[in-house]
């Protein structure tokens, strides 16, 4: 069988032959640039039975760049989402983990004010940035759904990040506010309706913002610790109220309050969130943040909510600010039943509340409608729903 | 006929990788080579039988040693030793300390406690309570790092961020200034932002790691 051909396999042995196999090295390298670009790509998972659908994602501007020890990922995605249910939509928050940041590490994306019918269409853009220490390998960076809320306010998803709330807060604002918008336009004409756009924009132009951080169970302030009363502005349909509350303050640093809540309805209360009002040595007042604490509250009942956070402000120009007050209101409350309590417009009127509150989702997309199309096109908007 | 191939392993390598010299890559490298090249394995067998065969001879006494005869003479010499440091005599039983001069110590504690008093006297009330809050946190140092949390949320005019152990997850808004920044104490930040394309509104929170 060697033969003639075993000879000639035997010279062709002794000739020169240039490597071309694909060493380890090679097939590694290969591999890890193949995770690397996998690892930019996010992965948009629904369930099957979900309401929404994806028709379509675009990543295009995802990229990941390596900066000294670390690498930045920018995810930033272009979904558009399908309404594949029998219900108009009304808002919908979609869930980001990034599991690279940390165990549980994560974001959301929420679209509220939304009004899409069956087989309708909507936009949603995920643009993030995950910075993290450099280590080979891919970025695990997964899209899911959280929640979506229909026009009857029923609610679809598996709500981890409590998403149903946020999501009929801003649905009963957005009505409050556009019922509120019909009724001035009924009364008075679009010139009722114009001046108060003027009137809501004026206070935005006049609305100040402050920079917050917040860390977890510890103060780093060395200023010497005092006890401030936390002043409670009773708003009048309220079914919760405080009848004491004490912040603990260090400079510029604050501890959330001891806040002692009595819900004085007759349903039971699954959630409340306190707005909470902060005034600087100079008299002004700024939205600070909110306090929400899960509190199951019999009808009558009182309990207190304990304070884990400790958050320090500053001024947009990085200047520490020193408080000087604190005041909080209940900005909303969650029954056991699902229903949800939003104060009332008259309650909004308060000049301290009026001042520092921002608009809610909705007022602000109608008063962009009537800054850029104009005051025909908010009336129309006013009529559609 | 002996078949010359330039493939073959070389004797210095076999010898490396009998003795797991030869790094992880190349032993890689060398036993992929090994699968088919019956050659190359037989040489290495042969490498790795020497060396088990000097490991063995290695063990064994070498010829024409004595051993009681050696253990006796380190008996002997180990007896000697301790013989000549005795005749150099005992060690000092106990050290000898300084004899503290109390009179200098009393004036060193008199001039400390004048001048912290008179530090406490002469300094404004509010440095005063800020270096007793200092030296508080110091204390309490030790506690604030048993509670093991490096996570901080950010809200500010550039956009919102979470930040824990050195990585961090943030969004800066397409116009910073105009977004509406909040913060919840249950662990999140939100930026809201309007598209002045479509007019659509979006939400983006950033949540701690707990």
């Amino acid at each position: 069988m060697r033969g003639s051909n075993g000879h000639a396999a035997s010279a062709a042995s002794l000739r020169y032959r240039p490597t071309t196999r694909l060493t380890p090295r090679v097939l590694i390298m290969l591999l890890c640039v193949a995770t690397a670009w996998a690892g930019v790509l996010p992965r948009v998972e629904f369930p099957r039975d979900s309401p929404v659908s994806l028709l379509s994602s675009d990543p295009a501007g995802s990229t990941e760049a390596i900066r000294g020890g670390a690498s930045v990922v920018d995810v930033r995605v272009a979904l558009v989402l399908r309404n594949s249910g029998q219900q108009r939509i009304r808002g919908v928050t979609l869930v980001v983990l990034a599991q690279d940041l940390a165990p549980g590490g994560k974001a959301s994306v929420t679209v509220p004010s939304l009004n899409v019918g069956p087989g309708e269409t909507f936009p949603v853009h995920v643009d993030l940035r995950l910075l993290r220490p450099y280590q080979p390998g891919d970025a695990v960076v997964q899209i899911g759904l959280d929640g979506v809320l229909f026009d009857d306010l029923a609610f679809y998803g598996p709500n981890r990040l409590n998403s149903r709330r946020a999501l009929m807060v801003y649905e009963l604002e957005a009505r409050r506010d556009r019922q509120y918008l019909r009724a001035l336009l009924d009364s008075g004409g679009p010139a009722r309706l114009q001046q108060e756009m003027l009137a809501d924009m004026s206070r935005r132009a006049d609305a100040t913002g402050i920079d917050v951080q917040m860390v977890h169970g510890r103060a780093t302030n060395v200023d010497p610790e005092r006890q401030v009363q936390f002043a409670f502005l009773a708003l009048p349909d309220a079914p919760v109220d405080s009848p004491g509350a004490m912040a603990v303050v260090r400079g510029n640093e604050a501890v959330t309050p001891h806040l002692l809540v009595h819900n004085h309805s007759d349903r039971e209360i699954r959630s409340v969130e306190i707005g909470w009002i902060m005034r600087d040595q100079q008299g002004r007042e700024y939205m600070a943040g909110a306090v929400p604490a899960d509190v199951r509250l019999a009808p009558g009942e009182r309990r207190e909510m304990t304070p884990d956070a400790v958050l320090r402000f500053s001024s947009r120009t990085g200047q520490p600010m020193s408080i000087a007050a604190m005041t909080g209101f209940v900005s909303n409350v969650e029954f056991a039943d699902g229903h949800v309590w939003i104060p009332s417009r008259t309650s909004l009127e308060n000049p301290r509340l009026a001042k520092v509150l921002a608009p809610s989702p909705e007022e602000d997309r109608l008063l962009q409608i009537y800054r850029r199309k104009g005051l025909k096109a908010l009336v129309e908007e006013l009529k559609k729903f | 006929m002996n078949r010359v191939d330039a493939n073959h392993m070389d004797d210095s390598r076999l010898a490396l990788l009998a003795g797991n010299d030869l790094g992880f890559w190349r032993s890689l490298r060398a036993h992929w080579h090994m699968r088919g090249c019956e050659r190359c394995r037989t040489a290495l067998d042969a490498f790795q039988a020497d060396r088990r065969a000097v490991a063995q001879a290695a063990q064994d006494m070498p010829a024409g040693v004595d051993w009681t005869r050696l253990s006796e003479e380190m008996t002997g010499n180990i007896r000697v030793g301790l013989a000549a440091g005795e005749c150099v005599g005992d060690y000092p039983t106990k050290l000898r300390f300084f004899r503290f001069r109390w009179g200098a110590a009393s004036v060193v504690a008199a001039l400390t406690a004048l001048f912290v008093v008179g530090f406490w006297i002469n300094l404004p009330a509010p440095q005063a309570d800020h270096l007793v809050a200092a030296l508080k946190s110091i204390v309490s140092r030790p506690a604030a790092r048993d509670a093991r949390r490096t996570d901080m949320l950010v809200a500010s005019g550039r956009g919102i961020e979470a930040k824990t152990n050195g990585a961090s997850l943030s969004y800066v808004p397409p116009d910073p200034g105009a977004a509406l920044v909040t913060v919840s104490t249950r662990g999140s930040v939100a930026a809201r932002s309007l598209d002045d394309d479509t007019g659509q509104t979006t939400i983006t929170e950033v949540y701690d790691a707990r």
